[in-house]
């Protein structure tokens, strides 16, 4: 069973949602986010403002501001790459891909869920391994990093295209990113860091671990599955990943990222 | 207590007395030069003055003398200038001809002084010529730039005052004992050291009408608005100091130009014509080392003048045609873009702004119902 860190509260089991590879791309993710959305939108300051707090430092702060934005930016896009590749070339990355591509169950998850929290109904549809929330957030991710990161090439290399098409990649580019913290700051953080119970963040993006009960009630479906599998074991079936219905293949991405984050 | 109440409120009335005798009657020292010509018997009522028939705009003819004694011009009679006044009362008096020979002699030749070269060279520059400007209104005359503020100060703002300095005047006298003469030496020669108007005074003044598209449209040129946009003006923005002002490339000194020789850019021998561009570029203190290329590069930025200058280089030296320039000027705005690459950034902009309201919106309400039920669920005992 996966790894129990000392503080983890030791009266309930710790399942695995992320693997140390996943850990690592999401820390890359959002440091570069936070940074990025702070140095990009620093040009929408007016610059008699920049001007007043930095006086004659004002240029050099500009500069590095570009700089910074730079270089961070060539962190996120080498962190995607390394993603899509993750997702492409490994196991557990695919398994992952697999699990997010959006199905018509989503749909009506997303329609039971909202008639549930309406109070319209009384049945909270069940999820598997990602729901609704989760795959609308990596999709809307993907799209948005690809978006973000072509304007911004084009941007860096201006000279090199012609000049209508820098300007709709720089009108794009700062709707994008505006677009992006918005929802951002709304969908990711309540999900994470405001939900009550959740407060004051899941703790899964450090371990990637996550407790019985948040599999429990989250993701009933995977739940479900472990429990299956785990009887399965007991009873004598001793590949337990070959059952059709075992848990999405995490438990097992989980052992082997482990094993190849080791290995590079 | 009482009786001594008394001579106390006659000293402070005293003194209420010396205070406002002295700011009554002071005035600055080298005011009380004479009035040859008695001008002042008239023009130096506040009151003197009328409303103009033709325009209705007030006029006033009221002559600091104090102020007047310290212009530029405190060593020039009235009449040297207003050369139709030859009686009082006179009549309404013609505007000043700046290129009039005045009786001031020119120290270097000896001869009668007149500002006549500069107005000749003016009036051959594009703001001097007439056939551009349909309008009188149009045309910048000495005065529009000339306003000779008196009030240039040489030690900061709390010592502004008309005239010198009188600590710095006070070490011309030391040893020129004529304290009139050393002062208007003084006051021309510091301010000739410095232009009187500074980059940023220079980019405005000329914004002042070029940035006005509509005035603009008026002559057949481009708004100059998006100035703004460039490096040039972040530099003289923060005050850099090789900052390239409108003068820097327009009327460059360095180059034997200035204000009063502005040419249009399409002739020969303007320093913006293709050809000199290079020279202009690489005036010293600029682009030292500027290519074909690199001269050839929009300045403006933005706008019909950058858009022009991408077509005349795609068509290799060609000269567009003045329809195709029409065309231009009412097509494009001051970003430089087409009415369709405008309408292609604002779809851009909506699709953005509908997105972030409804998918924004979306999930706000979905978050705010999962807030709702998961506490309700938490009252309840169902979740964790």
């Amino acid at each position: 069973m996966a790894k129990k860190w000392g503080r983890r509260a030791e009266d309930q089991e710790w399942f695995p949602r992320l693997s140390r590879v996943e850990v690592w791309q999401h820390n890359i993710v959002w440091i570069c986010f936070v940074l990025l959305v702070a140095t990009g939108m620093m040009s929408l300051i007016p610059t008699d403002w920049v001007t007043a707090l930095f006086g004659n430092y004002t240029a050099q702060v500009y500069y590095y501001r570009r700089v910074a934005h730079l270089i961070l930016a060539a962190i996120l896009i080498a962190g995607s790459i390394w993603h899509l590749a993750y997702g492409i070339f490994t196991k557990p990355g695919r398994q992952m891909l697999i699990d997010m591509i959006p199905t018509l169950n989503d749909a009506v998850q997303m329609k039971q869920n909202i008639l549930y929290m309406l109070g319209m109904s009384d049945s909270k549809p069940k999820f598997d391994r990602f729901d609704y929330r989760e795959k609308m957030e990596y999709i809307f991710g993907l799209i948005g990093t690809t978006v973000i990161c072509v304007t911004g090439v084009v941007m860096t290399f201006a000279p090199f295209f012609p000049r209508f098409m820098v300007e709709v990649c720089g009108t794009i580019h700062l709707c994008e990113a505006t677009l992006a913290s918005i929802t951002i700051s709304i969908w990711h953080f309540y999900g994470v860091h405001w939900k009550p119970g959740k407060f004051p963040q899941d703790t899964s993006w450090i371990d990637g671990l996550v407790s019985m009960e948040h599999l429990k009630h989250e993701h009933p479906l995977q739940w479900e599955r472990v429990m299956k599998e785990r009887q399965m074991a007991k009873q004598g079936v001793k590949d337990a990943s070959s059952v059709a219905t075992s848990w999405g293949g995490q438990h097992d991405h989980h052992n082997n990222t482990t094993l190849e984050a080791g290995e590079e | 207590m009482a009786d001594k109440r008394v001579p106390e409120a006659v000293f402070l009335l005293v003194i209420l007395y010396f205070v406002i005798f002295v700011c009554l009657t002071w005035s600055p020292r080298s005011a009380r030069a004479a009035d040859q010509e008695n001008c002042m018997l008239c023009h130096r009522y506040s009151g003197l003055g009328c409303f103009d028939k033709e325009t209705g705009a007030k006029r006033i003819f009221y002559v600091s003398e104090g102020l007047y004694r310290n212009s530029v011009h405190n060593n020039v009679l009235c009449s040297h200038c207003h050369t139709d006044v030859t009686e009082v009362p006179h009549k309404p008096a013609k505007k000043v001809n700046c290129a009039t020979q005045c009786h001031v002699k020119d120290p270097s030749t000896n001869k009668d002084f007149s500002h006549k070269i500069v107005v000749d060279e003016f009036k051959k520059s594009v703001h001097g010529k007439s056939p551009l400007f349909t309008f009188e209104e149009g045309q910048p005359r000495c005065k529009y730039c000339h306003t000779n503020p008196l009030y240039s100060p040489l030690r900061g703002i709390l010592a502004q005052k008309p005239g010198c300095e009188s600590e710095a005047l006070a070490r011309c006298v030391a040893c020129h004992e004529k304290s009139p003469w050393a002062s208007r030496f003084l006051k021309h020669f510091v301010s000739r050291t410095a232009p009187r108007w500074n980059k940023k005074q220079i980019v405005d003044l000329c914004n002042n009408c070029h940035a006005d598209k509509k005035l603009m449209q008026n002559f057949g040129l481009e708004s100059t608005e998006n100035f703004k946009q460039t490096f040039h003006w972040r530099n003289v923005k923060y005050e850099a100091e090789n900052g390239a002002d409108c003068l820097s490339c327009h009327g460059p000194r360095k180059l034997g130009f200035s204000a009063h020789t502005i040419l249009p850019v399409d002739d020969p021998t303007s320093p913006l014509y293709a050809e000199n561009r290079v020279k202009t570029c690489g005036q010293s203190g600029c682009h030292q080392g500027a290519t074909k290329l690199f001269a050839s590069g929009a300045v403006h930025g933005t706008g019909v003048k950058a858009a022009l200058l991408e077509k005349k280089l795609r068509a290799e030296g060609e000269e567009i045609s003045p329809e195709e320039k029409k065309k231009l000027r009412t097509e494009i705005d001051d970003a430089g873009m087409t009415k369709l690459q405008q309408t292609i950034i604002w779809g851009i902009k909506t699709f953005y702004k509908v997105m972030i309201v409804l998918v924004g919106g979306f999930m706000f309400i979905h978050q705010l119902l999962d807030l709702r039920i998961t506490l309700k669920e938490r009252r309840e005992g169902r979740h964790h």
